[in-house]
């Protein structure tokens, strides 16, 4: 069987192999490349839809994240920034560990969604930062049990958790689709804002917090993966599950307590989006910040580092293509998507190309002869 | 590691610093007899028919007021209703627009927020319910007295149905135990907006076949093509001889076409993609609001036709617009558009519906959004000896959500 598959890769034209002792600056230079590319096409897509509009797409681009005398728009570039660097750097250490989850999108959202209804249901007459804290640990204790849901399925039965953690997705939605049915009722499916329980508006603008606690929460984050034991024992087991045991690491209970501190956070950054960000709730309110955050951990190779860089790019690519889109009016409302989808395709083919060569057989052949 | 520290405390503390004093200024100052920047919020784009609704009558309404808009109005599409509907309100404020709309239901609290920060900028939010007590000068609710429209699509489809009845069409499949002819309507959600849409066209078409009742069911979306395909195909399996939709796809009447059975739509005319059950549609025609606010804004008045900041778009401003595919037909409803105008007839006349037998002479509805949903305002009217449900005289978006007999829920 072996020998027939082989003889069947011989045949092809082209086979793959992984680089080895590929330098570290070419491996950068590549993804330098790679990030100017994505911006050089999402400018191009964009002159395709409205020629002549090459330049104006670059200038605005540049005035829909960086315009310093508008402190309150660069806070939202943070704001998305933050979002993405927190649920990227918050599930890294299950991923470090090979617990696959890819259930951030729904973690988030039930923790969001236990927000809103503390805070919208809170009687008025409560302080606000008391609303807050009881809207926090109640986010935070609904994602906590929805993440230990799957480590739990895994700890003690092996279940796959990658289908497990993506089933529970869906499942949140529906959830959060439900909750608005039930809370809102006049039938519209619109929540409204807020009118408590919101975060206090700093340099014009809520999410001000969202991002100096991001900022905190990436520091803990920081030491959690690279000092102590915790990310020691992940780092572990990720390698070898059977080394792990020998030293006697309890791996049942280092999987179900890192996706538990994992939900913590995450439901935090429900609470975020919820109380900070935009006051409201629906069941998309997370917006797939939950999937990108998982590519952002992976590209960023679970460097806390790497990964705020990319969630950066991130942000800027989803903020200021958007802003372009609307300056030379393109009407398509997806455009700002798929720049953000172009640039994560084009990261990860460099990522590909950077590991692994291509070679043409029938090239090599010829060497060979010629040799 | 040490180091990799040091560098993220710097990091924090450089974007921390960025984050010095600033604060909005109101929005740019507006001169009246200077021409207005307009900008337009939108849901989704072109490819919702509800969305294009909107696109459309702005591109009707910037050309017929010519000089007076500066530029063309800058449109945001695929704009969610969260806080990215703020944040597209102050960058279009920050592009110097002096008047703001804004188009699906959800972005009215984000509007909101915004009017208070802007002052001097104008926001003019569609399909919305808060402007009447949210006392902000600036920030204003506009609709259109749809239900007219949906009422006279009705008449057309209960011309249409006569036909069908006269031509012996009608299989006992598409009747009740009671012999009543069964319709069908693919609504969005079960709220005011949509309970008065199918209750008027419901009417219209009761106002020409009586023995008529109807099956509604619900997408829970107000864009689910494949929802409301399926809630097409399910009404047609009840037995439903003619279907109208509150949704914004075009899953119903693609399905209707395939299956044959005649169908009103909302928003588009599609005669030529339906050619053979296309019976007719009414949709807002939201120009000329844009344009009584653009030149009240030019002129430096006051909103004409507006009652507390409320604007509500009639037959007579042109704001409601129904089509009948078959000319002899509309001749007819051309005839009740002019009874409906000079107000001798009244959609929701008391007379011509009942709720569980018996017909309503009171009626407190929900009108002033306080986000309590309780209803506080009387809302039916005796003119003469005739009640009548007096639908967004009060404020302009719907307030109807009585359910009445002969209409059932399916879900």
């Amino acid at each position: 069987m072996n020998e027939k598959k082989s003889t069947h890769k011989l045949s092809s034209p082209l086979y793959v192999t992984k680089r080895l002792g590929f330098a570290k600056w070419k491996y950068w230079a590549i993804r330098a490349g790679g990030i100017v590319l994505a911006f050089l096409v999402a400018g191009i897509v964009c002159s395709i839809l409205k020629p002549g509009s090459f330049g104006t797409f670059y200038s605005e681009l540049i005035r829909g994240c960086f315009d310093f005398t508008d402190i309150s728009s660069i806070i939202d570039l943070l704001v998305i920034f933050s979002i993405l660097l927190t649920i990227a750097i918050v599930i890294t250490p299950a991923f470090k560990m090979h617990f696959w989850n890819i259930g951030a999108e729904g973690q988030v959202l039930i923790g969001a969604m236990t927000a809103a209804g503390i805070a919208k249901f809170c009687p008025s007459d409560m302080p606000n930062i008391v609303i807050l804290i009881l809207a926090m640990v109640g986010a935070q204790s609904a994602s906590v049990i929805w993440s230990i849901i799957p480590a739990f399925f895994k700890a003690y039965f092996n279940t796959n958790e990658t289908l497990f953690t993506l089933m529970m997705n869906y499942i949140a939605m529906i959830a959060g689709a439900m909750a608005i049915s039930i809370w809102i009722k006049n039938g519209s499916q619109s929540f409204g804002t807020l009118n408590q329980g919101t975060f206090p508006t700093i340099f014009g603008n809520s999410g001000t917090l969202v991002f100096i606690f991001s900022m905190a929460i990436f520091v803990g984050m920081f030491f959690y993966i690279n000092k102590g034991k915790p990310g020691y024992e992940v780092t572990v087991i990720g390698e070898s599950i059977d080394t792990a045991r020998y030293i006697g690491i309890n791996v049942k209970m280092v999987t179900i307590r890192t996706m538990a501190i994992s939900g913590l956070l995450l439901g935090t950054v429900g609470f975020f989006i919820v109380c900070g960000v935009h006051q409201t709730f629906s069941a998309s309110i997370v917006g797939g910040k939950g999937f990108t955050g998982v590519l952002i951990a992976w590209l960023g190779h679970f460097q806390p580092f790497e990964i705020m860089l990319f969630a950066f790019l991130a942000a800027v690519m989803e903020k200021g293509t958007a802003t372009a889109a609307s300056a030379v009016s393109i009407s398509a409302s997806q455009f700002s998507a798929i720049c953000t989808g172009a640039f994560f395709f084009i990261i990860i083919a460099c990522e590909f190309f950077s590991r692994y060569q291509f070679h043409l057989r029938h090239k090599e052949k010829k060497e060979a002869e010629q040799v | 590691m040490k180091k990799q520290t040091r560098i993220a405390i710097t990091l924090i503390g450089a974007l921390t610093a960025l984050a010095a004093a600033s604060c909005s200024n109101g929005g740019a100052e507006y001169k009246p007899g200077t021409a207005v920047k307009v900008g337009l919020i939108c849901l989704h784009d072109n490819s919702s028919t509800y969305d294009k609704n909107f696109i459309d009558s702005m591109g009707r309404a910037a050309a017929a007021l010519g000089t007076k808009i500066d530029g063309s109005p800058i449109i945001k599409t695929g704009i969610a209703e969260d806080n990215n509907c703020y944040v597209a309100a102050k960058d279009l404020v920050k592009q110097g627009c002096n008047v703001i709309f804004a188009d699906s239901f959800g972005h009215e609290s984000f509007m909101l927020k915004a009017a208070k920060e802007f002052p001097n900028v104008t926001f003019c939010h569609a399909t919305g319910t808060k402007a009447k007590v949210a006392n902000q000068k600036n920030f204003h609710n506009a609709f259109a007295s749809i239900f007219e429209g949906r009422y006279l699509a009705g008449y057309a489809a209960g011309l249409k149905l006569q036909h069908m009845i006269d031509a012996k069409q009608i299989q006992s499949t598409n009747k009740d135990d009671q012999g009543n002819i069964k319709l069908g309507y693919v609504g969005a959600f079960p709220y005011a907006e949509v309970v008065s849409g199918y209750t008027s066209w419901y009417l219209g078409v009761k106002a020409v076949v009586s023995n008529i009742v109807m099956d509604v069911t619900f997408t829970s979306s107000w864009y689910d093509f494949d929802g409301e395909k399926a809630g097409a195909r399910a009404l047609a399996d009840r037995g439903a001889a003619l279907i109208s939709q509150h949704a914004d796809s075009m899953g119903a009447p693609g399905e209707c076409e395939s299956l044959g059975i005649p169908n009103v739509t909302y928003n588009i005319p599609l005669a030529t993609e339906c050619p053979n059950t296309y019976v007719g549609y009414s949709k807002i025609d939201w120009a000329p609001y844009y344009e009584a606010v653009v030149n009240a804004t030019f002129e430096g008045k006051a909103i004409a036709g507006e009652i507390n900041n409320n604007w509500t778009g009639t037959l007579g401003t042109g704001s409601v617009v129904y089509d009948a595919a078959s000319a002899e037909d509309k001749a007819k409803v051309e005839q009740i558009k002019g009874e409906l105008i000079n107000g001798t007839r009244k959609v929701f006349d008391c007379a011509n519906w009942t709720v569980k037998g018996e017909h309503l002479t009171t009626y407190l509805a929900d009108v002033d959004d306080m986000g309590d949903y309780k209803p506080e305002t009387e809302a039916i009217k005796k003119e003469g000896d005739k009640y009548y449900f007096d639908e967004s005289g009060l404020r302009s978006a719907p307030y109807f959500d009585i359910a009445i007999d002969g209409i059932t829920k399916l879900n």
